[in-house]
């Protein structure tokens, strides 16, 4: 997932939002070692202290955990992981079928949307 | 973090230092470099003077004033012979000669021009936000740049004016010392010429008091345009510059009127040491000049 | 323990003309602060001001606790608006002086941004473009281990890939130890590197916050916030 921000709301949040997806997703793997505060600000092209938040709320979620002799670890907890690739997944299901709901449809015509294999493309 | 508290921060001398020998460099071209080298023809003529006495002292003339006695050509060697011609054709003030009292007055100028370009630049324009930025203080900066053209100047003027000195010859040589001549008389077996001249120093120094005067004029000029910004809009501070520019070429042309006695001098002198200290006072007070709007 | 910038009070006037009309605000050390404003809004006085290029009429200014003067000129570097090496003759004439009058110049750094942007150190400097100016200039001013970086309006009217360059150089420059304050009056492109910002207006500080938090608290961008606290600006009138 690149990096792209909506200016109007914080933008460590948003940070925070891609490097659990980019987690989750295994781009970063479990108990690999995540790039420096200041690869990643570059990377994002935001400012360095921005980043710090982030990571420090990632280390506070216990996503990632701050090793003094080899940097920040990504977490190899399966249940935490679980739990969170779940909190994601569900508000961006809801998210989705807020969206259904906009558009007219019930939650079976949400279903059988998905089920049919053009839409999701597999 | 440590390296940032150990590091040595200098202000003030090291700086002051250092914009003292950039200015004199930049000046060092037309305030040291081309004077002495224009100053060396003059030089060699006083060695061929020293020469001349050598001749007159072997053969015993007299060269006092009035005595107008013209000598039998056949009592000289032709190595004599010549170094009188060449005394000879240096007082007739032929073009070669001219033209180096030109230069001379040209690289003064230009000079002196330079110097203020310079001090308008450091001050005033575009490189200002550069040259005031540094870790010098005002004050500190404008004695490094005063001191530079000042020493400059003052060897720009004595060796224009020394040159003079030394083409006519003002160092005599009586069989066994060197004298400082006031009046020289020569005569030769084809002409009788007379030479007045007077010593030099005087004038060096009075052209020397007009330039500390222009220099530190305009930057009281400079200083004042600044703080007039208070109070009203750029255009009206040009128009100001140019009334008070004026002013100084009027004060100046007065006191080139003044010329003539030693005891002018140190009037003369009085004027510079109040402009100096008036600018002292202002430029810590300074107030660059907006170039944007 | 000192505020990085401290600033009580400020005012300067010319022929009239209030530009600093009681400005007040504080910095703290390690951060990219943003000072917006309209043109004229003060934020070039401002900056003289902090150089001692202008003096004050009334009101502080401290730089680590210094008053401004020759000291904190040491502290400092500012990068102007405009172009200050045009009497110099080559790059390298260039660095000399910055070697020579700045004893905390990394002239190292300087040389090697110079060649990642294919600078060599004999080119003239007549020579260069008005963009390439502006990309020396700025190695220059960033190659100092200053504890505080002036950026006057360092965007303002340069192609994408200069303004790209400048947004690196700051984000590489900038650390623990020092604060770079860029004045701008425009906003969009820097919002992601911005810490804090300042909002001046008339002389005054209008508004001062950290970025996310502004954009918590209004759930704007950083730039929507800027264009409605100046949207008064225009005639005076009330639109609210």
């Amino acid at each position: 997932m690149p990096w792209a921000f909506k200016e109007n709301r914080p933008i460590f949040q948003q940070i925070y939002d891609t490097i659990v997806i980019r987690i989750l997703n295994g781009t970063y793997p479990q108990g690999g070692k995540l790039p420096s505060v200041r690869e990643m600000a570059e990377e994002a092209g935001v400012n360095p202290n921005t980043m710090q938040r982030a990571m420090s709320q990632l280390e506070s979620a216990g996503l990632a955990v701050t090793n003094r002799t080899s940097g920040r670890i990504v977490t190899s907890d399966e249940e935490l992981l679980k739990k969170v690739k779940r909190e994601y997944a569900t508000a961006a299901a809801r998210e989705f079928m807020q969206q259904m709901q906009e558009l007219g449809l019930s939650k079976e015509e949400a279903k059988t949307l998905l089920d049919e294999s053009e839409v999701i493309g597999k | 973090m440590s390296d940032m508290v150990n590091m040595k921060r200098k202000s003030g001398s090291r700086p002051a230092l250092e914009r003292f020998v950039l200015d004199l460099k930049k000046y060092g071209l037309l305030g040291i470099i081309l004077p002495i080298i224009l100053l060396i023809p003059s030089l060699i003529i006083q060695l061929i003077w020293i020469s001349y006495d050598k001749i007159v002292i072997k053969h015993g003339i007299d060269t006092s004033i009035g005595n107008g006695r013209l000598l039998d050509p056949k009592m000289f060697s032709s190595g004599e012979r010549r170094i009188i011609k060449i005394l000879e054709y240096v007082l007739d003030e032929p073009p070669l000669v001219r033209g180096v009292m030109w230069a001379f007055t040209i690289v003064v100028m230009l000079l002196v021009a330079y110097q203020i370009a310079d001090m308008f630049k450091s001050f005033f324009g575009s490189n200002s936000a550069l040259v005031l930025a540094t870790p010098c203080s005002k004050p500190i900066l404008l004695m490094s740049k005063f001191l530079a053209a000042s020493v400059t100047s003052f060897i720009a003027i004595g060796c224009s004016e020394f040159q003079w000195v030394f083409l006519q010859g003002a160092l005599k040589w009586d069989g066994s010392s060197l004298n400082l001549m006031s009046f020289r008389g020569l005569q030769g077996f084809e002409s009788n010429w007379y030479i007045k001249f007077d010593l030099k120093w005087e004038s060096t120094l009075y052209k020397f008091a007009m330039f500390l005067f222009i220099w530190l004029g305009i930057f009281t000029i400079l200083a004042i345009s600044g703080k007039l910004q208070k109070l009203v809009k750029t255009p009206v501070i040009v128009v100001t510059d140019i009334v008070l520019a004026f002013v100084l070429a009027w004060a100046f042309m007065y006191l080139m009127e003044m010329q003539s006695g030693v005891d002018v001098l140190p009037a003369l002198f009085m004027i510079p040491c109040v402009l100096l200290l008036t600018d002292i006072l202002l430029v810590s007070k300074y107030d660059a000049v907006t170039v944007s709007a | 323990m000192n505020d990085l910038v401290e600033i009580k009070d400020l005012k300067r006037s010319f022929a009239g003309k209030k530009a600093l009309d009681g400005m007040s605000f504080s910095l703290g050390t390690g951060k990219v602060v943003g000072l917006l404003g309209a043109n004229g809004a003060g934020k070039t006085t401002l900056f003289r001001v902090m150089t001692g290029l202008l003096t004050k009429d009334s009101g502080s200014v401290k730089i680590d606790g210094i008053a401004v003067g020759a000291k904190t000129n040491e502290l400092i570097s500012y990068v102007p608006d405009h172009f200050v090496f045009g009497g110099f003759r080559r790059i390298s004439t260039a660095i000399m002086y910055m070697k020579r009058f700045f004893s905390d110049f990394d002239e190292k750094k300087a040389e090697s941004l110079l060649s990642k942007l294919n600078f060599t150190p004999d080119q003239k400097i007549a020579a260069l473009s008005k963009g390439q100016k502006a990309q020396v200039q700025l190695v220059l001013f960033m190659s100092r281990k200053a504890k505080l970086f002036l950026l006057d309006e360092p965007l303002a009217a340069v192609d994408p890939a200069t303004r790209e360059f400048i947004i690196k150089t700051i984000l590489s420059t900038f650390g623990e130890d020092n604060t770079v304050l860029i004045s701008t009056h425009v906003v969009m492109d820097i919002e992601l590197i911005l810490d804090e910002v300042v909002m001046i207006k008339d002389g005054k500080v209008h508004l001062q916050g950290e970025t996310d938090e502004l954009r918590e608290k209004y759930g704007k961008t950083i730039n929507e916030i800027f264009k409605d606290e100046f949207r008064f600006v225009e005639g005076g009138v009330d639109n609210e």
